[in-house]
């Protein structure tokens, strides 16, 4: 029947400086990839990913963007209207982790969620299989999750993206929960047009009939 | 005996041209199988002769036509944002873009975004507007704006337009398929006799006037996507485009024709703050009657049902008590008679079709189908090339008269400050024969206007 | 106008064959079957695709009882979102309410009570209402029990049956159990009240007789 509920959507944008391997991480994890080739002259990646949450499917809209100056003035189109910001980084670099904050405020001040300090963030630390170079360890990062209103914090690889899902379940997830927590606040019928006489024969809005 | 509505029909409950593009449509559809793959939409979505996206301007799907699901194409949604927002950081605005036989229109009307994938090049950003238009129709402009003010950017539009889907795609098939998209901004007709036409649009008046409705404005009868007639309280007036957006509504069954329908709806051009309160009745569609006619009687006030219903009684009574022309409405309604070319007299052979729109009054004319334009094919093409003259003298303002000979047929074109006239002619006409065959023509629509155009108005 | 003016005022004591009219509104989320329930009732038909209401619909049926004939004039409204806040508008001075669920729906269990609460406190204190678990027919999705709906019922004092458009089990036992509910005669001996539709401010007095 027409009217039944349709699969849940949502934006999801991926920040981090280039290099991090977002890239490749998405590649795993995305069951359509539309194309890799935009990043460069827009700024952007788009993929698209279908989670299963008990009896629902959510499709999430990933944006994966380039991470470069350059691109930081389409901000507010890109930023704003998601539902999550994934934030990544690169465990074996240090300055990646350090950027983590300028992305972080960058993405709520273009973004302007109502409510930022509730706004769901995720952290991905990437490339965790090169343990012998790993220059920020789980617990600095995760302590950085907790000063930053407990984001939830995985870690990831690109040869195990199990992770990865997690993260984007979790993000479904509680999307969902949040959903369903929203308040029955109905859109109120606008009042009674006010009719107004001058309306009345107008030449160039009616036609003669 | 030929059901014949404009652009010409074969079965009874076909409005017409919308159903034979609806089946080109689907018959490419039917090879999709299981498409998951992006790519693989993305290739099927190109053979199509047109597709049209809604989105918010922050990239989220919120309708696609032809019965797709939005999931399929949030990665595409998400292209087409990033190409509008792309060009307003510059401080421009996307509008549109061509590629081989690809024409892509973009129309960004905060808090949303429409695009169009099109084979065909003509309007489409008339057609935005009106999809655009449609949208508003259903929510009202301000609340389509205050819903993402209150909600949020991520708000999803769907909640709100949940089970409109069907309205929406007929809004955008009817445009597309009629024969010229000047259409959405003007309508036609019921050829009726004038004596009758007269008695219907004085008995609505007359009913609507004693009722002593206070915010009741409009009283409209439709059958087939064509007026019978309008009544109106005092000098409101009512915009074609508001016309077409209920036409729309009563028609292709999106609403129970066995029951009275009392529907909000905001009509964009009069008021796009606020709704209307449309009472609609199909009062002789029943298991005793076949009679495709809606009645419409639209006030600004919402406790008016009961007001209107009575309205309603009063004018089926009148009309039915009046045998002659309840029987002259019926057949006017079940099988229209358009404007046979041969009514303009000898030599007039070489004429196939044509379309008259007057300016002033907004309304069309067009001829019925005529051999050798009788089938689907030949209709679609008629209506194909009466588009393209349309386009070409909408690009070229100043352009006043046209004359295209081809080896299938000749294209006349003539507009006017007063009308645009778009004719097909056979293959072997000159422009001088052609020339007097228009003149012909247009005098004798004239003399009938009448029957093929509302002249006067009742108002209550 | 409309009013549903009775002559003279006063309910004739006794006697069959009296006429009334009652408003019924039925309510509920989008898809439950509200339309579907009506169709049958007043057509006897169902459609496997049935169309999403725009609006609302306005049908009437009329049902025999023993001692009364019973007019029913019903207002099938749309579920969706977009319409809730004008609800109001067709359950105010309604004399009887159908409450629609979903029974593989919990969500609209869950929808259904609200409009339960909404009507206790808005709609009119002596609204008959009833509770509908639509789409029996497919009880082996069932996610909401037959027994939960049946004690929230009984809590609420709202009739309560699990219905089928599809198969008309118990569609039109629900408006028959409203029907025989309905007050029949004056309220408190009071003379018959007219119910403007124009004023839905206006207190409901129980029926109107002829």
């Amino acid at each position: 029947m027409s009217g039944t509920r349709k699969k849940a959507l949502l934006k999801v944008i991926i920040l981090g400086d280039s290099g991090v391997g977002k890239t490749s991480l998405m590649n795993q994890y995305v069951n359509r990839r539309f194309s890799n080739q935009y990043k460069a002259t827009i700024g952007a990646d788009f993929l698209t990913r279908d989670v299963n949450i008990d009896d629902r499917t959510v499709t999430l809209q990933i944006w994966d963007t380039a991470g470069q100056e350059r691109f930081q003035s389409l901000g507010v189109a890109f930023y704003r209207g998601a539902d999550c910001c994934v934030l990544a980084f690169d465990v074996t670099n240090a300055a990646s982790f350090k950027s983590l904050d300028s992305w972080r405020d960058e993405f709520l001040i273009q973004a302007s969620p109502r409510d930022p300090d509730h706004f769901p963030f995720v952290l991905l630390g990437n490339k965790v299989d090169l343990e012998s170079q790993r220059a920020v360890s789980s617990k600095r990062a995760q302590s950085w999750c907790q000063t930053k209103g407990n984001i939830p914090y995985y870690e990831v690889s690109a040869k195990e993206a199990l992770n990865v899902e997690a993260a984007f379940l979790a993000i479904a997830r509680d999307a969902l929960a949040r959903e369903s927590q929203e308040t029955n606040d109905f859109p109120e019928f606008p009042d009674q047009i006010r009719l107004n006489p001058n309306q009345q024969n107008q030449q160039n809005s009616g036609c003669n009939c | 005996m030929e059901e014949e509505v404009p652009g010409g029909s074969a079965e009874a409950t076909d409005t017409g041209s919308e159903a034979s593009f609806k089946v080109s449509q689907r018959e490419i559809e039917d090879v999709e199988e299981n498409l998951k793959n992006a790519e693989a939409i993305f290739e099927h979505l190109e053979q199509l002769p047109f597709q049209v996206f809604i989105l918010s301007e922050f990239g989220k799907p919120i309708f696609v036509n032809n019965d797709r699901d939005e999931g399929e194409v949030v990665s595409l949604a998400a292209l087409i944002c990033a190409f509008v927002s792309r060009c307003q950081s510059w401080g421009d605005s996307l509008m549109s873009m061509t590629s081989q036989d690809n024409h892509i229109q973009f129309l960004h009307k905060s808090p949303l975004i429409f695009c169009v994938v099109s084979k065909y090049a003509e309007q489409l950003d008339q057609q935005l507007e009106v999809l655009f238009e449609q949208i508003c129709s259903i929510l009202s402009k301000s609340q389509l704006e205050n819903v993402y003010k209150k909600k949020g950017d991520n708000y999803d539009l769907r909640k709100l337009l949940r089970g409109t889907d069907r309205l929406i795609d007929s809004s955008i098939s009817s445009w597309r398929a009629s024969p010229i998209n000047l259409v959405d901004s003007s309508i036609s007709a019921i050829p009726m006799n004038s004596s009758d036409r007269e008695f219907l649009s004085t008995t609505m008046a007359s009913c609507m006037g004693a009722a002593k409705l206070d915010g009741a404005l409009f009283g409209i009868m439709i059958a087939r996507r064509q007026i019978a007639a309008i009544v109106r309280f005092k000098k409101y007036v009512i915009h074609p485009r508001d016309l077409n957006i209920l036409i729309n509504l009563v028609s292709d069954t999106t609403l129970k024709t066995d029951s009275q329908n009392w529907v909000p709806i905001c009509l964009p051009r009069f008021n796009d703050t606020g709704f209307f309160y449309a009472y609609i009745s199909y009062p002789w569609c029943n298991k005793d009657q076949d009679i495709p006619a809606c009645l419409v009687l639209l006030s600004v006030k919402r406790d008016h049902f009961d007001g209107l219903k009575e309205v309603r009684q009063q004018i089926v009574t009148k009309l039915e008590n009046n045998a002659k022309f309840f029987t002259n409405f019926s057949q006017a309604v079940k099988t229209p008679n358009l404007y046979q070319i041969s009514q303009i007299g000898s030599n007039s052979e070489s004429l196939w079709s044509f379309l008259y729109l007057n300016h002033s009054s907004r309304q069309v004319c067009m001829s019925a189908s005529k051999i050798p334009l009788i089938t689907r094919t030949e209709r679609w093409m008629a209506r194909c090339e009466m588009r393209r003259s349309s386009a070409l003298s909408t690009r070229h303002p100043h352009l006043r008269t046209l004359f295209v000979r081809g080896t299938k047929h000749c294209l006349f074109v003539w507009v006017t400050d007063l009308f645009s006239l778009y004719c097909i002619f056979g293959p072997f006409v000159t422009a001088a024969v052609s020339f007097q065959v228009v003149e012909k023509l247009l005098k004798s629509l004239k003399s009938h206007e009448q029957r093929y155009f509302i002249i006067n108005t009742t108002s209550f | 106008m409309a009013a549903r003016n009775s002559a003279g005022g006063a309910a004739r004591p006794g006697g069959p064959n009296r006429t009334c009219q009652f408003k019924l509104v039925l309510l509920g989320e989008s898809a439950v079957g509200k339309s579907s329930l009506v169709l049958r009732f007043v057509k006897g038909q169902f459609h496997e695709y049935q169309e999403s209401t725009i609006g609302a619909a306005f049908l009437t049926q009329t049902v025999c009882l023993d001692d009364a004939t019973i007019k029913f004039e019903i207002w099938d409204t749309a579920g969706q979102e977009r319409y809730h806040s004008l609800a109001p508008m067709y359950y105010r001075g309604a004399q009887a309410a159908i409450v629609v669920y979903d029974i593989t729906n919990t969500e609209s269990f869950i929808k259904a009570k609200n409009w339960v609460k909404e009507l206790q406190r808005q709609a009119s204190p002596n609204i008959v209402m009833a509770l509908a678990g639509n789409k029996a027919d497919v009880a082996q999705k069932r996610t909401v029990e037959y027994e939960e709906a049946n004690a929230y019922a009984e809590d609420n004092a709202l009739l309560f049956m699990e219905t089928s458009a599809k198969t008309s089990m118990n569609v039109n036992d629900i408006f028959m159990a409203i029907a025989k509910k309905l007050p029949i005669g004056p309220a408190q001996g009071e003379p018959t009240g007219t119910v403007d539709m124009n004023q839905p401010q206006q207190q409901q007095k129980g029926s109107c007789c002829k």
